[in-house]
Order: C-alpha cells, then sequence, then structure tokens
C-alpha cells in the first residue's frame, strides 16, 4: 500500500515508462514538470506546440532538448486536436493537459466525435498525505461534477474506489459526508448518504461506506464516540465523498492554502490516464500526478 | 472601541474594561455555566440573569460557592419558555445580551425567529463563527455554518451585514469579505457565483457599507490573482486571507468550520473556534456542548465585546 507521495514516485518509477502527449507547453511549470517525469523515467513526452518556442523556453530552463520528441503546431486549437488524435492512434499513452485553457481542453476531452471520455463519467480526486497516519486520504469530487445527484455520487464515488485500489488500498473506507450523522429528509445529503451505504452493505460497492457522517465524526474515532456514534470507518477515512463542488473545491483550497499542504490529483472516468493543470497544484504536484497515471488500472 | 480584537485572549482583556453587561442565561442548570459565570462575574464581564430550574441552579450554584443571592434568577422548566422569555428580556432592554445554557440550540434559534417575525424587523439571523486559527494574526469570521440552509441572494447579504457589524465591534475597520465559490477555469454559472456579482453590483450602489467585497471568487483567486498558479508552497502569503468568509451553504460552512478536525496535527493545528448568533436584538452567544467552563468564559468575554 503506498502511504506518501514518496511511495507513489516509487511505485510508478518501477514501470516501464509510457509515452506522455503534452498539448502546447509553454510555462516553466509545465515544462519542469513534464521534464522531471521523464528525468525519472516515467514518461517519454512528446510535445505538441510552437517548436521555436518550445525549444526557446527548454534551454532557458536548461533542459537538453534531446530527449523530446516536439511536434511544430503554433495554433494551441490545433495541439490538443492533435494531441487527442495520437492518443486515439495509440501513439501516445497518457494526455496532459498542458498549457491549453481548462475549458477548451476539458471540451475536447469530452466531445461526441472524437473525444476520449463522456462529460458524466469523469471525476475528479484530490490527495493529501496525512503524515501522522502514514497514508493518503482521497477527496472527490474535488473539480468537476458540480451538483451530482445520487446516480452521479456512485460514478464519483466509484472512481474514486478505482484509484484507491491502484494504491493497493484494497477495501477503501468511504465517509459520505454530511453535516450531521442522522437521516433527515430535509437534507438531500443525508438521504444519499443512506442510500450508498445501504449500498456497500449489500455488497453493490466495493468499499465499507458510512454516512452521513459530519466531518468530525468522520476523522475522529474519538470524536465519534464522544457523540454516542459507532461508524465502520470514524478515524480510519480514506476517501471522503462530498456532497457538492462548493464543499469539495472549497475544502481542497483550505487545506492547500491554509494548510499549505501538497496536494495531488488525478482526473478519474476516462479511457487513458489524464493530468489536469489546476491552479492549486504545485510543480511537484504535477510530478506525483503523472506517477498516479502511471499507476492507473487500464 | 478602537482597538482591535485579534485573539481570544485579547477578547477576555477587553470585556472586563467594556463590563459588566446583563446576561440572560438560558437554562442555567449546569455546573460548567455556573462555574464559567462565577469566573465571568468576579472578572467584571456580566451581571447574570439566570433563567431555569431554580432549585436545581441554587443547588449547584452553592456547591461551587458561587453567591447568586443578588441576581435576578426565573424559574422556568420548559425549555421553550426559557428561550422564549431570554428573547424577550433583550427586547424589552433588560438584558443585553443571550447565553445558551443546557439547552438545545433549536429552541434558542426558533425562539429568536419567532421574536424577529413579529417584530417585522424581516432581519435573517444567522451564525457567526469566529475562528482563531494559530498559523494567522488575526480572527477568520465564517457565516454561516448554523442557521440558514441555502441562503438566496437577500439572505447573503443580510448573513454579510451582521459579520461586517460583529466585527467592527471587534474593532475591524472595513473588514474584507470574501465571497468563496467552487468557481474554476470552467464555464460555470454557479448559483454562488452568480450571487457573488449581485453582491458585488448591490455594494456599488451602496446597499452594504462598512466593507470591502473582494474581487476574487475562490481562496485561488485570493491567493493567485484570477489567472495565476501555486508554484510553491513557500509562496502562501497568509495576509491574503480575507476577514470574512462567506459560504454558498451550510454544507460547506459545517466542514469547512469544522476542517480542523480531518487533518489534525498535519496541517492545522487545533483551531479555536466559537459561534455567535447575531441579526437579532441582542447576540446570543452559543457554547458547544463539550465546552468547559474556561471555554464558556472566553465566548462571555467575546458576546461582552460585541453586545
Amino acid at each position: 500500500m503506498m502511504r506518501n507521495f514518496n511511495d507513489i514516485l516509487n511505485e510508478a518509477g518501477k514501470l516501464t515508462e509510457q509515452v506522455m502527449v503534452v498539448p502546447d507547453p509553454r510555462s516553466d511549470r509545465v515544462l519542469s514538470a513534464v521534464h522531471e517525469a521523464q528525468r525519472v523515467g516515467l514518461v517519454v513526452p512528446i510535445l505538441i506546440g510552437d517548436q521555436l518556442s518550445i525549444n526557446k523556453n527548454l534551454s532557458s530552463l536548461n533542459i537538453d532538448t534531446d530527449g523530446y520528441r516536439i511536434i511544430d503546431e503554433p495554433e494551441p486549437t490545433r495541439a490538443l486536436t492533435r494531441s487527442i488524435e495520437l492518443i486515439h492512434q495509440k501513439e501516445a499513452d497518457i494526455l496532459f493537459q498542458g498549457d491549453t485553457d481548462m475549458k477548451d481542453f476539458l471540451q475536447a476531452v469530452t466531445n461526441d466525435t472524437n473525444g476520449i471520455a463522456t462529460a458524466q463519467s469523469l471525476s475528479y480526486v484530490s490527495l493529501f498525505e496525512l503524515p501522522s497516519q502514514n497514508r493518503l486520504i482521497l477527496l472527490t469530487d474535488t473539480y468537476i461534477q458540480e451538483f451530482p445527484n445520487v446516480q452521479q455520487k456512485m460514478t464519483i464515488l466509484n472512481n474514486a474506489i478505482s484509484l484507491a485500489n491502484s494504491l493497493g488500498i484494497e477495501t477503501p473506507k468511504v465517509a459520505v459526508l454530511s453535516l450531521v450523522e442522522l437521516v433527515n429528509p430535509n437534507f438531500i445529503s443525508t438521504l444519499d448518504a443512506a442510500i450508498l451505504s445501504k449500498m456497500s452493505e449489500r455488497k453493490q460497492i466495493n468499499a465499507i461506506v458510512d454516512g452521513p457522517l459530519d466531518i468530525d465524526c468522520a476523522s475522529s474515532l474519538e470524536r465519534a464516540t464522544r457523540k454516542g456514534l459507532k461508524s465502520l470507518v470514524s478515524g480510519e477515512v480514506d476517501i471522503y465523498l462530498f456532497h457538492d463542488i462548493e464543499s469539495g473545491y472549497s475544502v481542497t483550497e483550505l487545506t492547500v492554502f491554509l494548510g499549505k499542504a501538497q496536494v495531488a490529483g488525478a482526473l478519474m472516468g476516462c479511457e487513458i490516464p489524464i493530468i489536469l493543470n489546476i491552479s492549486f497544484e504545485t510543480v511537484h504536484s504535477l510530478l506525483v500526478d503523472i506517477a498516479l497515471a502511471r499507476l492507473r488500472k487500464r | 472601541m478602537g482597538l482591535m480584537v485579534k485573539s481570544f485572549e485579547e477578547a477576555e482583556i477587553m470585556a472586563a474594561k467594556v463590563g459588566p453587561k446583563r446576561i440572560s442565561v438560558l437554562r442555567a442548570e449546569n455546573r460548567e455555566f455556573l462555574l464559567a459565570l462565577k469566573e465571568s462575574y468576579r472578572r467584571g464581564y456580566v451581571e447574570p440573569i439566570l433563567i431555569g430550574d431554580a432549585s436545581k441552579i441554587r443547588e449547584i450554584a452553592d456547591d461551587i460557592d458561587f453567591d447568586i443571592g443578588t441576581f435576578l434568577l426565573i424559574d422556568e422548566k420548559s425549555q421553550q419558555k426559557i428561550a422564549d422569555k431570554g428573547v424577550r428580556l433583550v427586547s424589552e432592554g433588560k438584558s443585553d445580551l443571550i447565553l445558551r445554557g443546557h439547552i438545545d440550540g433549536h429552541y434558542v434559534y426558533r425562539a429568536l425567529i419567532r421574536h424577529s417575525a413579529q417584530t417585522g424587523a424581516r432581519r435573517q439571523i444567522c451564525v457567526v463563527a469566529l475562528m482563531q486559527m494559530p498559523v494567522l494574526p488575526k480572527f477568520i469570521g465564517l457565516v454561516d455554518p448554523g442557521i440558514t440552509v441555502a441562503p438566496d441572494f437577500h439572505a447573503k447579504m443580510a448573513i454579510i451585514q451582521n459579520a461586517v457589524d460583529l466585527f467592527s465591534h471587534l474593532g475591524y475597520e472595513n473588514p474584507r469579505v470574501g465571497i468563496l465559490t467552487a468557481h474554476r477555469r470552467l464555464n460555470a454559472e454557479l448559483d454562488s457565483v452568480l450571487d457573488a456579482m449581485k453582491i458585488r453590483d448591490a455594494q456599488s450602489r451602496g446597499e452594504l457599507t462598512g466593507c470591502i467585497i473582494e474581487e476574487g471568487l475562490s481562496l485561488s483567486d485570493f491567493f493567485l490573482g484570477k489567472s495565476g498558479f501555486l508554484e510553491n508552497h513557500g509562496d502562501i502569503d497568509f495576509s491574503f486571507i480575507p476577514d470574512i468568509l462567506l459560504a454558498h451553504n451550510i454544507e460547506f460552512a459545517n466542514i469547512f468550520s469544522k476542517l480542523d478536525s480531518m487533518s489534525t496535527i498535519d496541517y492545522f493545528p487545533r483551531w479555536e473556534r466559537h459561534g455567535i448568533v447575531t441579526g437579532a436584538d441582542a447576540p446570543a452567544i452559543i457554547p458547544s456542548r463539550a465546552d468547559k467552563h474556561d471555554a464558556i468564559v472566553t465566548i462571555i468575554a467575546l458576546g461582552v465585546l460585541i453586545s
């Protein structure tokens, strides 16, 4: 079981490298992450963009351009289309957003005719290390689905379980978060949580799911006990499932900015591993993202 | 007041100078509460008005050596009646603030909301969570983790004004208000974003006073600007955090207020937080169930400053 970002990097480093295509790589941030991933043997990159400026930027970062395949395509939209073509032609295994616009990128990826995912299947998982407990926690959905219904929450949850499995967590413990731990028909989040828990009890979900749980009861056995709550997941949660994007996205931001926590992430629910370039992720985060992409089960 | 109160320790020092205030204690028959009142009275914060089971209150007071002979003691056993009486004392000008004692919170909220409706004041009652995070040299106010489930634009306006008024009582001039939304670099027309636009428009028409509404829509915006990226963690400058943060809904506000429990030790040292109900005739301070008497003394000090 992988217990921190170093474990992820080490495990991924043991695999034979794969080809990662990167449209429109312009920033130092993207080029540095790609270079580092190449240097440690995670990927062989193909860069698609304005060849002249890519070469210039690489050399200003003191990166030797020898190991790089660069396809000259100065127009960002076409660079993106070309990248997806390479995926379809099986010339590349992994897609990194690079410096393309987030909206354009996700639209291209989920495009009906030549996309590689459907808008409904996608979800995002953010990972944090818990050094004091020597393990990782997964938060979802922290970027893509906004106000999922119970059906969509199942998809989001299954995506996260699949990632947890890739990390060696066989039967993850899941907390479906709400503001209370009692089922209250006035709060949809409590109803959805109860349904997902029941489904897990009936083995319809390959995880130990409990909810509704408030963040206190989910994360602390002591506090759950004090509230008189018995839960199989209290204090040992691997996956926190949020009710909506307002919680999922903002909690991730809070942990990064107020907690100064290193974060990593994975876009799930697509045919091939895709890495997003999210503003609150650092260069090191992106490197871990690439390693995670390598570990994903195909 | 002039001076800006930046921590709960400072609040305690200031309260001794500002007090004593008349405090109505709802269902006072509890040892931790009476211990807290004994100490608050000794420090000159408050003049208690005790509402609840009079004989039980006397018994506990005796036991802890607290002379309550000079205080107003109102004998009442029904929780709703206790809450109603407390609220009425405030509206009649006989009390400056309310302390939730050993009573279920919803009786207090109900009494406050009912009273506000009767007076036709059309005010929005909400909880402001005042948080003291070890990494920050000031308070952060979070609204609304307690009462308004899914505030619309109008409710959000009132909630912000409540929090701003509270912060101005604590000496924060023109506090910065951050509207937290899940606005990402996507084409999302989230309700939270639309509300944020409307709130900004309203402020430019002069509807929200005494505060600065931040331009950004998320912590990424506040810390990195609209198109920035986080390069490394050393770059994070805590001074970008606004004073008051508005959450879109109670689900998120609830998690935020307790987020230190998710990653205790690792990222967030436990932060001290206290809830205050604002928007009524007088503030109601609501210690959490687990609070011991010293925590209750702190929240009483806070109540004294903002009443």
